[in-house]
């Protein structure tokens, strides 16, 4: 019987490992952000272990200086751009036309205009806000505040699922080149319509429950027919981009490039909502979160490089060997641990932390790279609409002007359904796996 | 000049290095753009490619990283927690927030140093695919690094207390 | 007594041979100083990628990274005369070379920037994949789309073929194979086979127009640093897994190379007249390279290759 980690009688490995954790968490509940709590930490054991201190700037440098990584700003720019334009409108229109009359209608509306906002921006903030200023008010007239601000909430969880998705990007580059970004957003295609469709049978039965009053405009082919040729050009995004990402035509990156310049010509000649002299701002705005996901990256590469020497992921897979040998039961592990992350930590700060070291593990264990990588990327997902520290939460809450509280008073079936199609997910693999293998990843 | 004068032109000095810091990463991060749609269009257009796009790709995809990220200092941008600060009255919590402040214009004052050293010391050394140094990978981080000092410098100096974005966005 | 530890990391997976050969040397360091002197290995680019090993070695952070010359070669252009196109036939004679005169004098250029080296292995002759079509002759080459590493002479020589040289992350490689945004690229049959690149590439040819050597170099400054002692027993260690590694790269290559063809590539092999037109066509990149290498090495380069 292999004696566990805590018993090693390496007493340096703990020592490096454990200092390094005690002082991030120290500086960060200090209220340090969290990037500079890493790089401070890093910078102390390197101070301690004697080790020349131009190794943080090498690996900050070296960490960013990825081609894969520029799709993160490509993306960002692109759904700005599309917002801007008046993206979110159009789909709210359009999605009306279709399901406006049935049951819970205008928060079914808010739902599918969701998934579209979904299909052409990477990140579930910027989705929620959008969706948020734009449709609470219609929303609170008929269902009260509480339930319109879960449902935009439960609509903007759609964003990092579907693709493109920032969430992806930066989780198969911290995995390494085992996880294509183009399969992993393959992977995310039918888990997000079996999750736009089981929160829309949801918010019927709730409406159903609740006899809130039918609110959309009649549905007729007529106007469904208009509202399709009216947004064709915005529907036609995913498929270029998207499309053109799978069929070979570009890179992930290059997609993210191509959707700016998509987002930028419906913008300035279809909806003619954006102006040129938006371009400066949005360029502004995509640069400093950019770099904001970029200071995470740079100095946790730092502190997983002073782990790695200190063979903390070696150690790492002995331990959990000897917790389990059971595949499934490793899964169910890592969930319950990002369940818990989740709750506490920004999704972006735990892939950069989590990922260098579960994956290997989970490679390690024989478990697909592909359905390993999707569950991690929607169980951190799910986390932005658990409290106390929730993404979503927290933009609608102030977009909305309304308490958590309120809102987790009607979110919580749909935290609930999340959670289960989580399990279902892990428990059958080609629901993930299956569109990006028949595509040949 | 009396303190509060010089603290003043401090800031409008400050004020000004922002705006200008922002216009060169408005442009790079347009560049960048530029540079992959042209790669495309080129491949699909000539069937031909530029040696340089990989890297000069990357190089200005880490000017725009380290060039923006003093930016988002002073806006609470990066991300952080919140449940301590959050307890406190405003006396200590703005005492607390100098000290970690302090912290970090400290952290960010050596990684400039250091990433200085190593520039000069890669100065010599050529880019793979153009004629220019590989220090120039280096030349945002000590940039970027020193503007964070002076922001963290500025925000210990106040004691504007801002609580951590919670969020990327 | 703690014994020292030296930080060794690679950017090749912890199967190939030569990360196999690192694992015997680590073990036979560790029995030769009986445990005064240990090595930590962090192959598969655990410590960052190739171009991070290079500078980490340089600036001390890590002891020293077993890599491809052509991650030195900017700090040390030199390096370019032994990566001529179609310069060695064979690895037989690119050992020849390289532990002759040559070797001798690229040591003394990479001591003086502050590397020193302490082995050359074989990453192999580098031959060419794609999904269009079989390369028999070197105008089938014309105007594929083939990836490159980002390194002068590689794109000169193939632009000098006709091919359409494309560099792009090594990252993004298979996806891009996969999806044929690029047609094809070149590297030694255990890396073909390793990162399993037959799976969306369907030809293969033996063009073996560059040959890859793996060297070992660590920090001078550390190395000299050690006692006389250790100094020896880390030489003589990595000594015996050069010599190890040697042997096994042979082997590894003829596997992979049945294995790829097992695994469905169509294999091409170029007749001795087909090869000719690829090296007149390419015979201007010794003039460049020399340039940047210097004509001396480059002329005793190709002296001692055709020596017998
Ligand atoms: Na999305
Ligand atoms: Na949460």
């Amino acid at each position: 019987m292999p004696r566990p980690l805590w018993w090693s009688n390496e007493p340096k490995v703990r020592a490096v490992s454990l200092a390094i954790f005690a002082a991030f968490i120290g500086l960060a509940v200090l209220g340090m952000p969290l990037a500079f709590a890493l790089g401070a930490a890093a910078l102390g054991v390197l101070m301690a272990g004697n080790i020349d201190l131009n190794m943080l700037p090498q690996r900050m440098m070296h960490s960013v200086n990825a081609f894969p990584l520029m799709a993160i700003p490509f993306f960002m720019i692109a759904g700005e751009l599309m917002i801007r334009g008046g993206l979110a409108e159009r789909l709210i229109e359009l999605a009306n036309a279709f399901v406006g009359r049935i049951a819970g209608g205008l928060a079914q509306v808010t739902i599918l205009a969701g998934a579209g906002m979904a299909a052409v921006s990477g990140a579930a903030v910027a989705d929620a806000s959008a969706l948020a200023s734009v449709l609470t008010r219609q929303l609170a007239r008929v269902y009260g505040i509480g339930f319109s601000a879960a449902v935009i909430s439960a609509a903007a969880l759609l964003g990092p699922i579907i693709p493109p998705s920032n969430a992806m990007i930066v989780y198969a580059y911290m995995a390494g080149s085992g996880v294509s970004v183009a399969a992993l957003f393959m992977a995310g295609v039918v888990p997000g319509l079996i999750l736009t469709a089981g929160m829309m049978l949801l918010t019927r039965w709730i409406a159903q429950k609740r006899n809130y009053p039918l609110a959309g405009e009649p549905v007729t082919l007529k106007r469904m027919a208009r509202e399709l040729v009216r947004s064709w050009s915005i529907l036609l995004m995913p498929v270029v981009v998207i499309g053109g990402i799978v069929a070979g035509a570009f890179t992930a990156t290059e997609g993210g490039a191509i959707a700016v310049v998509y987002a930028l010509l419906i913008g300035l000649f279809v909806t003619r909502r954006l102006k040129l002299s938006d371009i400066p701002a949005c360029l502004l705005h995509a640069a400093i979160i950019t770099a904001v996901v970029g200071a995470l990256i740079a100095f946790a590469s730092a502190v997983t490089f002073l782990l790695t020497i200190d063979l903390l992921p070696i150690k790492l897979t002995r331990l959990m060997r000897d917790i389990t040998s059971d595949p499934l039961m490793f899964n169910l592990l890592v969930a319950l641990i990002l369940f818990v992350v989740g709750m506490f930590l920004e999704s972006n700060a735990a892939y950069i932390m989590l990922v260098p070291l579960f994956h290997p593990l989970a490679v390690s264990y024989g478990l697909d790279p592909l359905h390993f990588s999707f569950l991690f990327v929607f169980n951190l997902v799910l986390g932005s609409l658990t409290p106390p520290v929730g993404i979503i939460l927290f933009v609608v809450c102030g977009v909305a002007r309304v308490s958590m509280g309120e809102i987790m008073r009607h979110l919580w079936p749909y935290i609930a359904f999340g959670y289960a199609l989580l399990f279902a997910l892990m428990l059958f693999p080609p629901l993930v796996t299956a569109l990006p293998r028949a595509l040949g990843y | 000049m009396s303190p509060d004068r010089a603290t003043a032109a401090a800031g409008r000095a400050l004020a000004a290095l922002d705006r200008a810091v922002q216009v060169l990463v408005i442009a790079v991060t347009g560049a960048m753009v530029v540079v992959v749609v042209a790669q495309v269009a080129l491949r699909y257009g000539l069937g031909q490619s530029f040696d340089w796009a990989d890297e000069i790709s990357r190089l200005l995809f880490v000017w725009v990283v380290f060039l923006a990220l003093p930016l988002g200092i002073p806006k609470a941008a990066h991300v952080g927690v919140s449940l301590l600060t959050d307890r406190l009255s405003d006396r200590p919590r703005r005492l607390l927030f100098r000290l970690t402040s302090l912290m970090c214009a400290a952290l960010l004052a050596v990684v400039a140093y250091q990433g200085a050293l190593l520039a000069i010391d890669q100065w010599e050394e050529p880019l793979s695919t153009l004629d220019a140094s590989v220090a120039l990978f280096l030349v945002p981080l000590v940039f970027g690094c020193a503007h964070g000092v002076l922001h963290f410098l500025a925000l210990a100096g106040s004691g504007a207390y801002a609580a951590p974005a919670l969020v990327v966005e | 007594a703690s014994a020292e530890t030296l930080r060794i990391a690679g950017n090749f997976a912890a199967a190939h041979s030569s990360s196999k050969a690192m694992e015997g040397f680590a073990a036979d360091l560790k029995q030769r100083t009986n445990g005064a002197l240990e090595a930590d290995l962090f192959p598969g680019m655990q410590l960052g990628s190739a171009r991070e090993n290079v500078d980490a070695v340089r600036a001390g952070t890590i002891f020293g990274t077993w890599i491809g010359p052509g991650f030195l070669s900017r700090l040390v252009p030199e390096i370019e005369a032994v990566s001529l196109p179609f310069v060695f036939n064979d690895s037989a004679t690119a050992f020849r070379v390289i532990d002759g005169p040559v070797g001798d004098k690229l040591n003394e250029k990479m001591a003086d920037k502050g590397f020193l080296v302490l082995g050359w292995m074989e990453l192999g002759l580098r031959n060419v994949t794609n999904s269009k079509r079989p390369i028999s002759s070197a105008d089938d080459l014309k105007g594929l789309k083939l990836r490159m590493q980002p390194n002068e002479t590689h794109l000169a020589t193939f632009r000098a073929l006709g091919a359409s040289p494309i560099s792009m992350d090594v990252k993004e490689l298979y996806s891009a194979l996969q999806q044929g945004v690029v047609d094809g690229q070149e590297n030694p049959y255990s890396i073909i086979a390793a990162n399993r690149y037959f799976e969306v590439q369907k030809y293969l040819s033996n063009t073996g127009h560059f040959f890859d050597f793996i060297v070992v170099v660590v920090n001078k400054k550390q190395f000299d640093a050690l006692s006389p002692a250790n100094k020896a027993a880390l030489t003589a260690a990595v000594k015996g897994a050069v010599t190890a590694q040697r042997a096994a790269s042979a082997g590894e290559q003829a596997a992979a190379l049945k294995e790829l063809q097992a695994k469905g590539m169509e294999y091409t092999v170029l007749t001795p007249e087909a090869l000719a037109v690829f090296r007149e066509r390419t015979s201007g990149i010794v003039d460049e390279v020399k340039k940047r290498a210097g004509p001396e090495l480059v002329d005793l380069v190709l002296k001692e290759a055709k020596a017998q």
